[in-house]
C-alpha cells in the first residue's frame, strides 16, 4: 500500500534535448548543527561519514553513501538514501552522545527538484540572482539563494549541468510551476 | 508605384526579400532590414501621425529611439501597442500599424481645429482655465482625460510572454557604434567577460551610414571585420535590439531586449522581450550623440527631418526620401549628407546660417552642383501635409537682423542639423555630473562615478581616429584594472571621416526676425507641441527655473523625454535671460531611458506565478472537497467547507456544532514549528517566554507568550519537551519566520554561550487537529498508545503509531473541546487524513476551516496574536497576567513592565462585548465609544478585534480592546457603524463558553 504523497507527484516532468525537469522521490535529509569550534564533534561526524565535512561556503563533501552540503559555519545538510536515513540518525546520535549538536530529520521539509540539461543555468538565471560564473561552477558545490520568490538550496551534482534544487514542501508546487514555465522557452 | 523612393542598390536591406505590411489599412511592400519608417519613406509616405496638442500633420524626424513624431499604433487586438516609434519598428510579414491621435483619419483630422485655435491653448492652458469653479473639475476632467494621450492601450489582457534574466559581467559596453566596438574589442581581446549592448538590429551605429574610411576600408566593411572578431570570442556577448533602460547604484543596470517582437507571432513559449538585470564590474558608456533640430517657423512639417536621419535612410536603407532637397545647417558635418544626396541624383540646396563656409566645403559642393546660401536662415515653410517650399532670408551676422529680400525655394525634403548632443541620459541617471561644452553648445559628462568610463561622441569627442583610439584604450585600461591585458594593440593607422563635427552654435538665428507668436510655431519640443513662444511665455509668467519651465510648458516630457528638444529649450531660456546656458542648468534624467513595457518589468510574476501559494500536504483533499480558501500570509488555508447550497454562515455554524457535539478535524499544518535542541533549551525558553520552563517534564506541553523588548505580545504557541534536551515549539502561522529569526538573533548576538540549536521543521510535520467530545474514543481505535483520560491528560505528548504511521500526539486544545493534535511526517499526512475521514464516519467527522476555528476559540476567549493584539498590547492588557512569571529573574520584555506607560491602569484591555440587541454581529475594527455623536470625530475608547456569531451561545460574541475595560464589566458602550446606526453593547468577560474548562478535561 502506498501511503506516501508528494506535492509534485502529479506534475508533468520535462524531458528534452537541452532541458529536463524531474521530481526526485523522497531522499533522506538530515540537518546537522555543530559549532565550528567543536573540532572533536566535527571529527566524529567526519569519521562516521567517511569524509571531511565541508569547511567553506558553497562546498559539498560526498562519497557513495551520502553527500553533505555546507549551509553555514555551524550547519550542514546530510543527504542519503531514504532507507539509510534512520540508521544515519541513530548511529550519529550514538557517536555524538554527550556532545552539543543537533540532528533533525528534514526529509519531508524539503522537496528535491532536479534540473538538468545544457540550458539549466539559463533557466536558473531567469529568477535566481546568483552569479553562476562565480558560484556553482563545478560539481559538488552548493549555494543558498532564491529562485523567483522561493528560497532554495541548489546543489550541483555533476560537471554537466545537473542541479538538485531543494525547496520547502509548501513552496514546491509554486517553484515547480515556475521552473516548468521557465523551461518552456527551450523545449520547443 | 511601389518603393518609388528606393534607390537601385546599396544599404543594409535585402531587396530579394520583399515584405508585405499595412499602414492605415493600405498595403505596402518593404524589404528585409527595413524599419517601418524607412519602408514608408521608400513608398513616399511622409505623413505618419498627428501631433499631441494641435493635431498638426507630422512625419519622420529621426531614424532612432529619439523619435518624437512618428509614433504609431502597432498591431491589433490584445497585442496592439501605442506610441511605437516607426523609426525603431522592424517590419515583418503581416505587420499592421496605424496613425495615432487623429479622427477620422490622418489625412482629415477633426482635431486639427486646435491648430487654428492655438492662440487659445498656450502653455499652462489647463492650469489657467480649469481652476474655477473648483467643483466643476470632475466635469472638466472627463473631457481632458479623453483628449490626453496619443495611442490607445489594449483593453484586454496582454497575451505575450516576458522573461527576465540576471547577468553578471566584467565590462558592460553600452552602445555598439565606433567607440563601443573599440572598447569591447580591447576588453574582449584581454579575455574580460564583456557584454556589448546595442539598440539596433546590428551594431555599427553611425559607421553604417557614413562615408568614413578606416585604414582604406569603408566604415561598413571595417565594422563587419570588427564584429567578426568580437563574435569569435567566447567571452564576449553581443546583445542587439537591446536598450539599457536604467543605470542604478554600483553599476547595476537594466536593459530591455526585443527577443521576438520584431518578428511575426511565433508561439506562446517564446518571450517577446527579456528584461536584463545586469551587475557589471565596469561600465563603458558609448552611446554616441543625437543630432539637434533647428528651431524655425514651421519646422515640424512632414518632409522635414534631421540630416543624419536622412543620411541613414539613404545609405543604410537605400531610400531617397526627396529629390529636391534643402539642407539647413550651422555646421560642416551636415554637408556630408548633402553631398551623399547630390551623388544619388537629388537637387540639393544648402542654407547655412554661418557667414564663412570653409572653401573646401564650397568647392566640394560646387562639384556636385549644390547651391549654398551662406548667412541665410529658413524663416518659414509651406505645405500642409508635406513640405512644399521654404522661405529664406539673409541674416546680418553683426546684429542678428534679417536683411535683404525674401526668397522662396520649392522642395520636397528639408534636412536640418543644429549640431550634436552627446547622449548623456544614462550617465546622468548614474549620478554623473554634466558640464556645458561651449563649442559643442551641449552638455557632456564631467565627473565620472567609480568604475565607469564614457567614450566617443558620448563624451563630446567627434574626431573618428581619436574616438577609435581612446575607446580602445578605455577598454584596455579597464581590463588592466581587472588584472587582464590584451596581446594585441590597436593597429588602426588612419580613420578619415570626410566631414567632422567640431562645433555648432545654438543662438537666436533659430528664431529669425519673424516675430515669435503662437501663430508662427517655431517648434522646440515636437512631441508635446511646445513652441518657442511657449518658452517665452513661461519666462514672462515667472517659471524661470528650468524645472518649472519644463513642467509649465511640458517641454522635455513625453515618450522621447526631450532627447531632441532639451538643449534647444535651454538655449532659448539662455537667450531670453541673457545668461550662459550653464547658468540655466538642466533637468534631471530618470529611468527608463526610453519607454518600456510594464510586462517586461513584471516578467513571469503574473497569474499563478505572481506570488507563491504555500500548500499543505492535505491541500488537494481540501480542493477536491469544495473548500473555500483563505489567504493566511502566503498559505492557502481552507476557510470553510460549504455543502450543497450552504453559505459561509450555514457552513460555519454546522462545523462549529460538529466540534462541540461530536468530532471536527482541522488541517493545522501551517503552524510554525521549530525543533530546539541542546542542554540549555529550558534556560533559553525561560528568557524567550514570559512564564517558567525549568520544570517542564519530558512529554509535557506548555503554552507560552513571547514578548518583544518593549513588553508587547509578539507571538504565542505551545512548546513541548520531546526528550531530555529536545523541545518542539509551535508558533503562529504568520509568525513562524519572524520567531525563527528572533530566536537566532538572540542566540547569535546576545547569549552566545547558550547551547541551543534551532531548526525550522514547519513542513516536516503535517498536523491533524481533531476536536470534540468524541475525539478520544475516535483516536483510541486508530492509535497504538493508551490515550485514556488517566493515561493521557491535558497538556501531554506521546509518541506512537497512528494508522500505522509514527506520530507525535499532543493533547492540547484551541477550541476548548477535548482535542488532539496528531503530527506525522508530511509524506503520510494525506494518508492519515484520509484514514481519519474514513474511520470518522461513525462520528460524522466534520472538516472545519479557519473561520470555525476562529469562532470556536473566540467562544473560549483565546486570543489570536495579530488580531486581538497589534504590537501595542502587553500580556496584562489581554488579561493574561497569570502567564507572566513574577519569580523569574529575567525574560524578554520584563523590564518594560515596570515602565509607567505599561503600568498605567487605563490601557486598552481585552474584554468581551455582547450586543444588547442580541443579533448584530459587529464589524471587526469598529470603533467603541462612550458617547456617540452624529458624526466623527468621537472620543474612541477602543475597537472590536474579533467578532462572530456564536452558534454555541446562539448570539453574537465579540472581543474588544477597551480602555480600562477590565474595570468596566457591565458598562454599556456604543459602537457607531458606517451606516450611521449606533449599537449598544455590554462589556463582559472574554470567555463566553465553558468558563470552568470542564469540556476540555473530559
Amino acid at each position: 500500500m502506498n501511503n506516501t504523497n508528494s506535492p509534485l507527484q502529479s506534475k508533468d516532468q520535462i524531458k528534452s534535448s537541452n532541458i529536463n525537469l524531474e521530481y526526485m522521490d523522497f531522499i533522506g535529509k538530515i540537518n546537522l548543527r555543530i559549532r565550528d569550534v567543536d573540532t572533536d564533534v566535527l571529527n566524529k561526524v567526519s569519521a562516521y561519514l567517511g569524509y571531511e565535512l565541508p569547511k567553506n561556503s558553497g562546498e559539498v563533501s560526498t562519497n557513495d553513501e551520502s553527500r553533505t552540503a555546507w549551509l553555514g559555519p555551524n550547519e550542514f545538510l546530510i543527504q542519503c538514501a531514504e532507507d539509510k536515513k534512520d540508521k544515519f540518525i541513530e548511529d550519529l546520535n550514538r557517536n555524538l552522545n554527550e556532545c552539543f549538536y543537533a540532528l533533525t530529520d528534514v526529509s519531508d521539509y524539503y522537496i528535491t527538484i532536479r534540473l538538468s540539461g545544457e540550458k539549466s543555468i539559463e533557466v536558473l538565471e531567469k529568477g535566481c540572482p546568483l552569479n553562476f560564473k562565480e558560484y556553482l561552477k563545478n560539481k559538488n558545490t552548493c549555494a543558498q539563494s532564491y529562485i523567483s520568490k522561493g528560497t532554495v538550496l541548489i546543489d550541483r551534482l555533476s560537471e554537466d549541468q545537473v542541479f538538485d534544487i531543494l525547496i520547502r514542501w509548501s513552496f514546491a508546487d509554486y517553484l515547480w510551476d515556475w521552473l516548468s514555465d521557465s523551461c518552456s522557452e527551450f523545449t520547443n | 508605384m511601389s518603393n518609388q523612393n528606393r534607390i537601385y542598390k546599396g544599404g543594409r536591406i535585402d531587396r530579394d526579400l520583399a515584405i508585405n505590411f499595412k499602414f492605415n489599412g493600405k498595403e505596402y511592400i518593404g524589404y528585409q532590414g527595413d524599419t517601418l519608417a524607412s519602408a514608408l519613406l521608400a513608398n513616399d509616405v511622409h505623413l505618419i501621425g498627428r501631433s499631441f496638442k494641435y493635431h498638426r500633420p507630422r512625419g519622420i524626424l529621426t531614424s532612432g529611439s529619439e523619435e518624437p513624431n512618428a509614433l504609431v499604433q502597432l498591431g491589433l487586438g490584445a497585442r496592439t501597442e501605442p506610441n511605437m516609434r516607426a523609426t525603431e519598428i522592424e517590419i515583418y510579414e503581416g505587420l499592421e500599424a496605424s496613425s495615432q491621435n487623429c479622427w477620422p483619419s490622418v489625412n482629415f483630422d477633426i482635431g486639427s481645429i486646435n491648430n487654428f485655435l492655438s492662440r487659445v491653448f498656450p502653455a499652462g492652458f489647463y492650469y489657467k482655465t480649469f481652476m474655477w469653479p473648483p467643483s466643476l473639475w470632475l466635469f472638466y476632467e472627463h473631457f481632458i482625460r479623453k483628449a490626453a494621450g496619443l495611442g490607445v492601450a489594449p483593453t484586454v489582457k496582454n497575451p505575450d510572454r516576458y522573461e527576465q534574466k540576471f547577468h553578471y559581467c566584467d565590462i558592460l559596453v553600452v552602445g555598439g557604434g565606433a567607440s563601443g566596438l573599440m572598447s569591447a574589442l580591447a576588453a574582449g581581446r584581454s579575455g574580460c567577460d564583456v557584454l556589448l549592448i546595442d539598440e539596433k538590429p546590428e551594431p555599427g551605429g553611425y559607421l553604417r551610414n557614413t562615408s568614413a574610411k578606416i585604414d582604406n576600408l569603408n566604415s561598413n566593411d571595417w565594422t563587419n571585420e570588427i564584429l567578426k572578431e568580437l563574435e569569435s570570442y567566447d567571452n564576449v556577448t553581443i546583445l542587439n535590439r537591446t536598450a539599457v533602460m536604467g543605470y542604478y547604484d554600483y553599476n547595476y543596470l537594466t536593459a530591455l531586449q526585443k527577443v521576438t517582437n520584431h518578428l511575426p507571432y511565433l508561439s506562446d513559449k517564446m518571450p517577446r522581450e527579456r528584461y536584463w538585470r545586469i551587475r557589471a564590474k565596469k561600465v563603458i558608456l558609448a552611446q554616441g550623440a543625437f543630432e539637434r533640430p533647428l528651431v524655425f517657423s514651421g519646422n515640424d512639417r512632414p518632409g522635414i527631418m534631421l540630416a543624419s536621419a536622412a543620411r541613414t535612410y539613404l545609405n543604410q536603407f537605400g531610400v531617397l526620401p526627396g529629390k529636391s532637397v534643402i539642407l539647413f545647417t550651422n555646421n560642416d558635418h551636415a554637408y556630408g549628407t548633402a553631398i551623399d544626396f547630390a551623388n544619388k541624383g537629388a537637387k540639393v540646396t544648402i542654407v547655412d546660417n554661418r557667414e564663412d563656409i570653409p572653401s573646401e566645403l564650397s568647392d566640394r559642393c560646387n562639384k556636385v552642383k549644390i547651391k549654398i546660401y551662406p548667412s541665410h536662415s529658413i524663416i518659414n515653410t509651406h505645405g500642409y501635409q508635406k513640405i512644399k517650399k521654404v522661405e529664406i532670408q539673409k541674416v546680418d551676422q553683426d546684429n542678428n537682423e534679417l536683411t535683404g529680400s525674401l526668397r522662396e525655394i520649392e522642395c520636397d525634403l528639408v534636412l536640418m542639423s543644429g549640431g550634436w548632443n552627446p547622449s548623456v541620459q544614462l550617465f546622468s541617471q548614474s549620478r554623473g555630473k554634466l558640464e556645458y561644452h561651449s563649442k559643442l553648445n551641449s552638455f557632456i559628462p564631467k565627473d565620472l562615478i567609480k568604475n565607469q568610463k564614457v567614450v566617443g561622441c558620448n563624451n563630446g569627442n567627434f574626431n573618428l581616429l581619436e574616438v577609435l583610439k581612446n575607446s580602445y584604450q578605455a577598454g584596455l585600461d579597464f581590463a588592466t584594472e581587472l588584472g587582464k591585458s590584451a596581446n594585441k594593440s590597436l593597429e588602426i593607422e588612419t580613420a578619415f571621416e570626410d566631414l567632422e563635427f567640431t562645433e555648432a552654435k545654438v543662438e537666436p538665428y533659430m528664431i529669425g526676425k519673424k516675430k515669435v507668436t503662437h501663430g508662427s510655431k517655431h517648434f522646440v519640443d515636437f512631441q508635446h507641441d511646445v513652441t518657442a513662444a511657449d518658452i517665452f511665455l513661461a519666462q514672462r509668467e515667472g517659471y524661470i527655473s528650468v524645472e518649472h519651465t519644463k513642467r509649465y510648458t511640458t517641454t522635455g516630457m513625453g515618450t522621447d523625454q526631450g532627447k531632441t528638444s532639451n538643449v534647444n529649450a535651454l538655449a532659448l531660456m539662455s537667450h531670453i535671460h541673457n545668461k550662459p546656458v550653464d547658468n540655466i542648468g538642466h533637468t534631471t534624467f530618470r529611468p527608463p531611458y526610453s519607454p518600456q513595457t510594464i510586462g517586461a518589468i513584471a516578467g513571469r510574476n503574473v497569474d499563478h506565478l505572481f506570488d507563491p501559494e504555500r500548500k499543505t500536504a492535505i491541500h488537494q483533499w481540501h480542493v477536491d472537497n469544495g473548500a473555500e480558501f483563505e489567504d493566511v500570509g502566503q498559505w492557502k488555508r481552507p476557510h470553510y467547507f460549504p455543502q450543497k447550497n450552504e453559505n459561509i454562515h450555514d457552513a460555519v455554524n454546522r462545523e462549529c456544532r460538529a466540534v462541540r457535539n461530536s468530532l471536527g478535524i482541522l488541517d493545522a499544518s501551517t503552524l510554525g514549528k521549530i525543533d530546539l535542541q541542546g542542554p540549555d533549551v529550558a534556560k533559553f525558553l525561560n528568557l524567550i517566554y514570559t512564564n517558567a520552563w525549568s520544570k517542564l517534564e519530558v512529554g509535557s506541553c506548555r503554552y507560552g507568550l513571547m514578548c518583544n523588548e518593549h513588553g508587547m505580545v509578539f507571538d504565542d504557541g505551545v512548546t513541548t519537551r520531546i526528550s531530555e534536551n529536545r523541545y518542539h515549539m509551535t508558533t503562529t502561522t504568520g509568525g513562524a519566520a519572524r520567531v525563527m529569526s528572533w530566536l537566532e538573533e538572540f542566540l547569535q548576538t546576545e547569549w552566545l554561550d547558550m547551547e541551543v540549536f534551532c531548526t525550522s521543521v514547519t513542513e516536516q510535520w503535517t498536523v491533524l487537529s481533531i476536536s470534540g467530545p468524541n475525539s478520544r474514543e475516535f483516536l483510541s481505535s486508530l492509535a497504538d498508545v493508551d490515550i485514556s483520560k488517566e493515561a493521557f491528560p491535558f497538556m501531554k505528548m506521546k509518541e506512537g503509531k497512528v494508522c500505522g504511521i509514527d506520530a507525535r500526539i499532543f493533547r492540547i486544545s484551541f477550541t476548548g473541546e477535548l482535542s488532539f493534535e496528531i503530527n506525522v511526517p508530511s509524506r503520510y499526512g494525506l494518508f492519515v487524513w484520509n484514514e481519519f475521514m474514513k474511520h470518522g464516519k461513525k462520528y460524522d467527522i466534520t472538516p472545519y476551516g479557519t473561520e470555525s476555528m476562529h469562532v470556536l476559540r473566540a467562544e473560549k476567549g483565546f486570543i489570536i496574536v495579530g488580531q486581538d493584539t497589534d504590537g501595542s498590547v502587553t500580556p496584562k492588557d489581554i488579561n493574561m497576567d497569570w502567564i507572566v512569571s513574577k519569580k523569574k529573574e529575567d525574560f524578554l520584555g520584563k523590564r518594560s513592565f515596570s515602565r509607567s506607560d505599561t503600568r498605567r491602569i487605563d490601557r486598552k484591555q481585552l474584554v468581551g462585548l455582547l450586543v444588547n440587541d442580541k443579533k448584530t454581529v459587529l464589524p471587526e475594527g469598529s470603533y467603541v465609544v462612550d458617547e456617540a455623536k452624529p458624526r466623527p470625530p468621537m472620543d474612541m475608547i477602543g475597537h472590536v478585534s474579533s467578532s462572530y456569531y456564536s452558534p454555541t451561545c446562539d448570539h453574537p460574541i465579540a472581543l474588544s480592546l477597551i480602555k480600562n475595560g477590565l474595570n468596566r464589566m457591565g458598562d454599556v458602550v456604543k459602537i457607531p457603524l458606517m451606516s450611521g446606526k449606533v449599537i449598544d453593547a455590554t462589556i463582559t468577560d472574554s470567555i463566553f463558553y465553558d468558563k470552568e474548562g470542564a469540556r476540555n478535561n473530559e
